[in-house]
């Protein structure tokens, strides 16, 4: 398997945007493109989650490359719900991996706010199992379900687990890119209005749109991709064995530690799919940093604060950056990239030289964790 | 989507439900083709109504433009280590650990109630 390094981000603050989708991207991509200083790609990559439901729109891999002036380079969409981003980057790697590419343009992108909440909810309710969706089940709905058997089985209250939104909106006060940029305390948290209990609406990551671009190359740069690990569940919450903790981040995980060869302990930085409050605290065990239930403890003893032994979402995490849900699991490894190479304006680690991301795609059905390193 | 459990159906039994088995042990109450575990063809079967609830949640912001929370919405274990999505009606509340039957109603979705003792 060949080298791949990241050449050049992009990225447009996310949060309630009147450009196109086709504009967002475009901004994200001259950025990504400018600073890779490449301007011919052998392929592009084009994620979106559901521009269907969202925009009434589709053949998004041609149109956005036609729109971005790559014409004839092979383009092709990739989707797995809320993972888009991060399966996309894991398509871009294994084709430069491979050799067949030296280069891979990536670009995801999600406008949510153009619809109704309940239209949104909807549409993203669609990655729900038939009969879960039968029975009234949303994504909140799914995540409460985990929540609460969490809650019980290791202790952790409401108080507790507000202090990952009070943390996550602290540390998106200084991204740039963050839709939410200011403080919240445990209280506003714990008397927001009910989503589905015990979720309430500051457990929730928002309705966002936003853009993200990144250029992988087979040359030498800052930051070197060292592991891509993937793994699906059971559709239906209801035909697996574990409500507490995702097989899928636990096999991703195992997957992309082994490819690059380091251990959870090495890790300096990391960006969890907090699409719910909770699950950046289940994402910690799943992926190893800590033992089930010693993720709470870890918030807790402020070790995944940004001055922490092990920091989780400096940037703001998807709470307060926002969750333009196609666009979420490369944000990440964008935000990882800025870290590692310095370029990150808020709180971060500057000492790290292993990143890493975990994204959770529907109910943890198709999961990725992905290992990035600094190169001296 | 009322948040009343049952209301216009008829009154709840606790016959067993259907279900989809495996030789291997493994069953689900969803019509999947092939066991999860060891990729067998899974066989038409049934479970015991009765288990524990294993985790719930009041649903408040719903999943379409018709249907309206609050609604309950509960992971029960069955007896036979089946778990089972099931409503239940928020005006009698479920604790994680309380005895309850499953039924399967007219219009396809499964309802948990509190188990009389047994």
């Amino acid at each position: 398997m060949n080298k791949v390094w990241i050449a050049g981000v992009g990225m447009t603050a996310f949060g309630r945007r009147s450009d196109s989708l086709a504009d967002m991207i475009l901004e994200a991509a001259r950025n990504a493109v400018e600073s890779a200083g490449y301007d011919e790609f052998d392929a592009v990559y084009v994620g979106a989650m559901h521009p269907e439901g969202f925009l009434d729109t589709s053949n998004l891999a041609s149109v956005i490359t036609d729109y971005l002036g790559f014409v004839p380079a092979p383009a092709m969409r990739v989707e797995s719900a809320s993972s888009t981003g991060a399966a996309l980057f894991a398509a871009g790697f294994h084709a430069v991996a491979s050799g067949d590419c030296n280069r891979v343009l990536i670009v995801a992108g999600e406008v949510m706010t153009r619809v109704p909440t309940w239209r949104a909810t909807e549409l993203m309710a669609q990655v729900v199992d038939a009969d879960e969706r039968l029975h009234g089940a949303t994504m909140p709905a799914l995540a409460a379900l985990a929540t609460r058997r969490y809650m019980v089985e290791y202790g952790l209250n409401s108080e507790e687990l507000a202090l990952v939104a009070v943390k996550n909106h602290r540390n998106g006060v200084k991204n740039p890119y963050a839709q939410f940029r200011r403080e919240i305390s445990v209280d506003d948290v714990i008397s927001s209005r009910m989503v589905s209990d015990p979720l309430r609406l500051y457990d929730c990551s928002p309705i966002s749109d936003g853009a993200a671009a990144l250029v992988l190359s087979a040359s030498p740069s800052g930051v070197r991709v060292l592991g891509v690990g993937q793994a699906t569940d059971l559709v239906a919450v209801q035909m697996r064995n574990n409500l507490t903790h995702f097989n899928s981040t636990r096999i991703a995980a195992r997957k992309a530690f082994k490819m690059a060869g380091i251990t959870p302990a090495e890790i300096g930085t990391a960006e969890i799919h907090d699409a719910f409050t909770s699950f950046e605290i289940i994402g910690s065990e799943d992926i190893g940093f800590f033992p089930a239930g010693g993720g709470r403890t870890a918030l807790l003893d402020g070790i995944t604060q940004p001055d922490g032994k092990l920091p989780v979402n400096a940037s703001g995490g998807l709470k307060s950056r926002g969750h333009p849900v196609g666009t979420s699991g490369l944000a990440q490894i964008i935000e990882i990239t800025l870290q590692l190479t310095g370029r990150a304006e808020y709180d971060h680690p500057s000492d790290a030289r292993f990143g890493l991301t975990q994204s959770v795609g529907g109910l943890a059905t198709n999961n990725l964790v992905t290992i990035m390193r600094a190169e001296e | 989507m009322s948040g009343r459990v049952g209301t216009g159906y008829p009154p709840s039994d606790q016959s067993p439900l259907p279900i989809f088995k495996c030789a291997c042990g493994y069953g689900t109450l969803l019509d999947r083709p092939y066991c999860p575990k060891c990729h067998d063809a899974l066989q038409h079967g049934f479970t015991g109504p009765f288990g524990v609830v294993l985790s719930w949640t009041i649903v408040h912001v719903a999943a379409t433009e018709e249907a309206h929370g609050p609604y309950g919405l509960a992971m029960v274990g069955l007896e036979s280590g089946i778990n089972a999505m099931a409503r239940f009606d928020v005006g009698d509340p479920l604790e994680i650990g309380d005895h309850v039957f499953v039924t399967l109603e007219e219009n396809k979705m499964r309802y948990a109630r509190k188990a009389p003792s047994r």
